[in-house]
């Protein structure tokens, strides 16, 4: 855990003082929103582009993200409780294993779905992150990112784990 | 050193020499000029090259920089290598920390520095740095440092270098044939210039003209050379035809003088020839009137007639003489050594027998010899000694003396001499400086001697004071 540590702070493009795996993955929600492009609408629209974050986190690592530009939008983040709707979230972030009802009222949305969990890009997620050799990776599934009308960049998927078409 | 080896070589060879110097400095000149622009835009290739190529590299470089891909970073360094002069391409991330490089170039010589911020960008002494900060979303996420080495340049330069030794060599040769050819035209008319002048100089001949073969100055030269021989050969034919002339004119006089002389010898030897038989008349009749009627003539008669025979006698001396002096004129010279000692005393002997009562001291240095004409000298000395004899005839002592001195032959006496005023009309034929009721003679002796000396080659001259006694002196060079 340290060495990801070290390479969180290596990767965060701002000068926060990295303090867990959460710091990391804050950091790479925010490159993911770089390289991925919502329905025309929703681009055009600009404003808040905002991230949901489900099951327990260290809320403080998140709410980092909030007001960071990214194109036309800025970053605005919500910590989503069971009965929330999904219907003003950008993404959505699960910290563990996703419930699966949230998963699918996800999947039928413009919404980029993120999971530290390992099936979570077979059971209709579009983007795993993993551990490999002490640093942080990820996967892609572009056949629901596709179905999510989400448009992801070729560099992006280039430096992907695993792709599904 | 150099100027006397210059001096030595011909117009053709400095020509020559000039032509490949100056094409020489021409292609050095160009080849420099050409390697330095080149060099400057190669230099401009290579940074605007890195950066192309970089800036191609930096959107992945950017991605992976950011999702920290190690992979992709180091496989971006890689590709990185586009040829040989990049020599290391380092990648740092936004805290200064190598984290993937690559060594396409030489990697043992250089390797990446610690703080890429540390370095000079751009052109160094052999080397080249690219700095790029990475910036995703006004953050910087990344650094890329690329050194690029002048290998490839170097190397291009050099090519240039040979090419350029490869054209000097060809473009000299094929001048230096050029030239060799279009000199001609140059070298050509100053060469023949110069071989007809020479011609002229050596053999005098005027009449040669230069071909002129150009209308330059050379042209020019020729022409100004072409008439100032024509002038050279029109002064030349003035003075041959003033030569011819003058020699005309002296062979015409010369001729003219001789047929005139001839006429003159062949009239006074005729006349003295002629005159001697009515002479002899005179005398002949003079005397038997004498013998044959002496009865019939008072001595007043006879007195006359006896002055009739003395000077019909004087006159035949006279024509005798006349006679010997167009002879010494008219005759062959026949040359052989003569003693002229033994000459001299044959004819004092002669007249010491004629004139037995005189008593005179005659000296005559022995062994005096000369080439001549034995007969004609034996009357120039006959003539001096009688003078010398005849003007000593008042002398109480009277000495004469013969010899010579340094090829110069005297005859010396101590008699009655001459006014040296009067010497120029010593050796003219019938000149006398005495009386005859003095001495007599008939003045043709002198002339007479003057002819032979002359005849000889010789000269003749006298001095003299009067009553001291006078000498002659002559040569004989023949």
């Amino acid at each position: 855990m340290g060495a990801l540590l070290l390479a969180a702070f290596s990767v965060m493009s701002w000068p926060a003082q990295a303090e867990s795996e959460s710091q990391l993955t804050a950091a790479f929600i925010y490159n993911f929103t770089k390289y991925v492009l919502w329905p025309v609408d929703t681009e055009k629209a600009g404003g808040d582009l905002r991230v949901c974050i489900t099951g327990e986190s260290e809320q403080k690592v998140f709410t980092g993200l909030k007001g960071r530009p990214v194109r036309a939008f800025h970053l605005d983040v919500k910590f989503l409780k069971p009965q929330d709707n999904l219907d003003f979230c950008h993404i959505l972030y699960f910290r563990s294993k996703p419930d699966t009802a949230l998963l699918e009222q996800a999947t039928a949305r413009s919404i980029l779905t993120i999971s530290n969990y390992e099936q979570f890009i077979d059971q209709g997620g579009v983007i795993q992150l993993f551990e490999e050799k002490r640093r942080l990776r990820f996967n892609v599934n572009l056949i629901q990112a596709k179905a999510a009308e989400l448009q992801i960049s070729a560099k992006l998927l280039q430096l992907a784990g695993r792709v599904v078409k | 050193m150099t100027r006397a080896y210059l001096r030595k070589l011909s117009i053709k060879q400095k020509l020559t020499m000039m032509m490949l110097l100056t094409i020489v400095a021409g292609v050095v000149l160009i080849g420099i000029f050409f390697m330095m622009y080149e060099r400057v835009q190669m230099h401009d290739q290579l940074a605007h090259e890195v950066s192309t190529v970089s800036k191609v590299a930096r959107a992945q470089l950017k991605v992976a920089l950011i999702f920290d891909d190690i992979f992709t970073l180091q496989e971006t360094a890689n590709s990185l290598d586009f040829d040989e002069t990049v020599d290391v391409v380092c990648i740092y991330n936004s805290d200064l920390e190598l984290i993937a490089r690559s060594f396409p170039g030489s990697a043992s010589t250089s390797s990446c520095v610690d703080n890429p911020y540390q370095v000079q960008a751009g052109f160094n002494i052999d080397h080249h740095y690219y700095i790029e900060d990475i910036y995703s979303e006004d953050a910087k996420v990344g650094t890329l440092l690329i050194r690029s080495n002048f290998s490839y340049v170097d190397k291009q330069i050099q090519s240039f270098f040979y090419m350029m030794l490869t054209a000097l060599v060809i473009i000299s040769s094929v001048s230096l044939l050029v030239a060799l050819v279009l000199q001609k035209a140059v070298t050509q008319p100053i060469y023949s210039l110069a071989e007809t002048a020479t011609g002229i100089a050596e053999n005098s001949d005027y009449t040669v003209r230069a071909s002129k073969e150009s209308d330059d100055e050379v042209g020019k030269m020729v022409d100004a050379f072409n008439s100032m021989l024509e002038t050279i050969e029109q002064r030349n034919n003035e003075l041959k035809g003033h030569k011819e002339e003058l020699e005309s004119k002296v062979e015409e006089r010369t001729s003219e003088l001789r047929a005139a002389n001839q006429e003159l010898e062949a009239f006074s030897y005729s006349v003295s020839h002629d005159l001697r038989s009515p002479l002899r008349a005179i005398d002949g009749f003079s005397q038997a009137l004498l013998e044959d009627c002496s009865d019939q003539l008072d001595s007043v008669g006879r007195g006359y007639l006896e002055r009739v025979r003395l000077a019909s006698q004087r006159m035949g001396v006279l024509i005798d003489s006349m006679l010997r002096l167009s002879r010494v004129t008219r005759q062959e010279i026949s040359l052989s050594k003569t003693n002229l000692s033994v000459m001299c005393d044959e004819i004092v002997q002669e007249l010491c027998e004629r004139n037995a009562a005189r008593d005179i001291d005659i000296k005559i240095q022995p062994h005096m010899t000369a080439v001549c004409d034995a007969r004609l000298i034996r009357i120039v000395f006959t003539n001096l000694i009688d003078n010398a004899w005849k003007y000593t005839r008042d002398q109480a002592a009277p000495v004469i003396s013969v010899g010579c001195e340094r090829g110069v032959f005297f005859v010396k006496d101590n008699g009655a001499g001459f006014d040296m005023r009067y010497a120029d009309k010593l050796f003219g034929a019938f000149q006398r400086l005495h009386s005859k009721e003095e001495f007599e003679g008939t003045g043709v002796g002198l002339a007479t001697v003057a002819r032979v000396v002359r005849r000889h080659n010789g000269d003749i001259w006298a001095e003299s004071k009067v009553n001291e006694g006078a000498c002659f002196y002559f040569t004989l060079p023949v």
